[in-house]
């Protein structure tokens, strides 16, 4: 994706008041993170996109990213596996660990962070492949299986793990491109969740979706926090608040406030997450 | 963050800047017609004359009309706004206001109704007036209580609960008091009994004040402040299912 596209069309409506502070308002910390930002900066050339960004991502927790166009909040959630690499001109400081190792690390191969850091897209996106290849691809190329008969077993789990095997099992062989949106994008959550990452990524997994199948994605986004730790950028708060645990709200590259999902959608504590939360963003 | 008054008509859609507005006006309309009926009870209560009964009587069905239309208001915009934050706050808390609202124009006609009884055949002047001063306090407690509500001020609406304290120990007294009356002068007991009736009406009004207070203050701070006997574990241990 154009990543510099999306930057220029933005804050076109975002206001700038003299509350846009650098100090996070809540607790940017977790008892148990599964990666840690800290003061994470990023530029796109001249443009600084994300400033000073800290904030810990918790093992087995649905976080959501949520904020108005061009805040930064996707550019955040490609920085958790170097999606942002792949842009000659982005250039990301400060430190992001999982485990404790730095991500940005010279020695660290993004290929294998990727299996570790999975991203499901906005558009679902498989592969020109049969259902089967989409799911199988991963753990093939990244040689996480030995057999025929394993790999039969990763690609069943996988799908119902994301609750399209009973519909697909008769169809393995056939395009995954022929399957509906909404079972497109559960095709690709389970091609994500084959290479069994420790994090998931979504950028606006439902935009693309009815209601229904939207349902359903957040169904399983539930289910999957068993095992994963999600992080979902959303522009719909209402899915915000259904699926996450935790809320973030950025605004013009920062990162305003962090909190308990249920404390961020009653009792906000910042004026800008209020306002955009509440609708009075103009 | 606090709610401010200039919060509710800021959102970009104006049509729930108008859904929000017209709620509100609705809640104070209805605040209003309670203070009057209130206010005309007392009349009755005080002077001993029941002309007033009918209007208070109207008022109070109008009263209960203003709860249902509120409460459906209050549902519509859940249904059709999803209201978050502050929003919410408001919303909710209305709709716990307008009930406690309705039971306050309950009490008051039922004052009006005793006090046009005692009309004809009214109680020693001695505890009439007890009757009637407790009743000025009442009337102006809901009256602080509607205008905290009226400015988003919870710092008035705390305060609203504060006096409310001084308004349960006067009734008590009140309440020692009427049963010398009664020792006093046992043929006064019949009416005394009405007065005392009235007493608990003015005493309920003025719990259902310090409720109304209470939310207000929800809506505005985010903060429960209902019974200080409840502790956050406690209310978290419910929530989270826990023994």
């Amino acid at each position: 994706m154009d990543m510099t596209a999306t930057m220029n069309d933005t804050q076109i409506s975002a206001k700038e008041p003299s509350s846009v502070t650098n100090q996070t308002v809540g607790d940017v910390t977790v008892e148990n993170p599964r990666m840690q930002a800290k003061n994470v900066q990023v530029f796109y050339g001249d443009k600084h996109a994300i400033q000073d960004v800290t904030i810990d991502i918790g093992s087995n927790e649905v976080i959501a990213f949520i904020g108005p166009s061009g805040c930064g909040k996707s550019t955040f959630l490609r920085c958790l596996n170097r999606m942002n690499d792949t842009i000659d001109i982005c250039r990301v400081e400060g430190a992001i660990t999982m485990d404790n190792k730095d991500i940005y690390d010279p020695s660290v191969d993004v290929v294998p962070l990727r299996a570790r850091v999975g991203m499901v897209f906005q558009k679902p996106n498989p592969f020109p492949k049969s259902i089967y290849d989409n799911v199988a691809y991963g753990p093939r190329i990244h040689g996480l299986v030995e057999s025929k008969a394993e790999l039969d077993e990763v690609v069943e789990q996988s799908l119902t793990r994301a609750g399209l095997w009973e519909e697909v099992k008769d169809r393995l062989d056939q395009p995954g491109t022929g399957l509906s949106g909404g079972q497109q994008q559960r095709l690709c959550i389970a091609r994500a969740i084959a290479v069994s990452p420790e994090v998931i990524l979504m950028d606006e997994p439902c935009s693309a979706l009815d209601p229904i199948a939207t349902a359903r994605i957040e169904e399983l986004i539930h289910e999957l926090s068993d095992q994963f730790t999600i992080v979902i950028v959303t522009h719909s708060m209402q899915q915000a608040a259904r699926v996450s645990s935790r809320t973030a709200y950025f605004h013009l590259g920062k990162l305003i406030e962090v909190g308990p999902t249920k404390q961020i959608f009653t009792s906000p504590q910042h004026e800008l997450t209020q306002d955009y939360i509440t609708g009075r963003f103009g | 963050m606090d709610l401010k008054s200039s919060d509710l008509n800021q959102h970009i859609s104006s049509q729930f800047n108008e859904d929000l507005e017209s709620l509100r006006t609705h809640v104070l309309k209805m605040a209003g017609m309670v203070e009057r009926n209130l206010r005309d009870s007392l009349v009755i209560l005080e002077s001993m004359e029941s002309g007033l009964l009918p209007t208070i009587e109207q008022v109070e069905h109008q009263i209960n009309a203003f709860e249902v239309a509120v409460d459906r208001e209050v549902i519509n915009i859940i249904a059709l706004r999803q209201p978050a934050a502050s929003d919410l706050r408001v919303v909710m808390a209305i709709s716990k206001i307008v009930r406690d609202l309705e039971r306050m124009g309950d009490e008051a006609y039922k004052i009006g109704k005793l006090a046009s009884d005692l009309a004809g055949d009214p109680p020693p002047a001695m505890a009439l007036n007890l009757s009637v001063s407790l009743g000025r306090q009442v009337a102006e407690l809901v009256k602080r209580a509607v205008d905290s509500f009226v400015r988003l001020d919870a710092e008035q609406a705390r305060e609203v609960g504060v006096a409310d304290r001084s308004i349960d120990a006067d009734y008590e007294s009140a309440l020692r008091a009427m049963s010398t009356f009664m020792i006093e002068d046992p043929r006064a007991i019949g009416r005394l009994v009405k007065l005392l009736w009235i007493f608990r009406a003015l005493e309920r009004i003025g719990d259902h004040a310090t409720n109304v207070s209470e939310q207000l203050i929800y809506a505005v701070r985010g903060k429960d402040v209902r019974h200080a006997d409840v502790t956050e574990s406690q209310v978290n241990d419910i929530v989270e299912d826990r023994e």
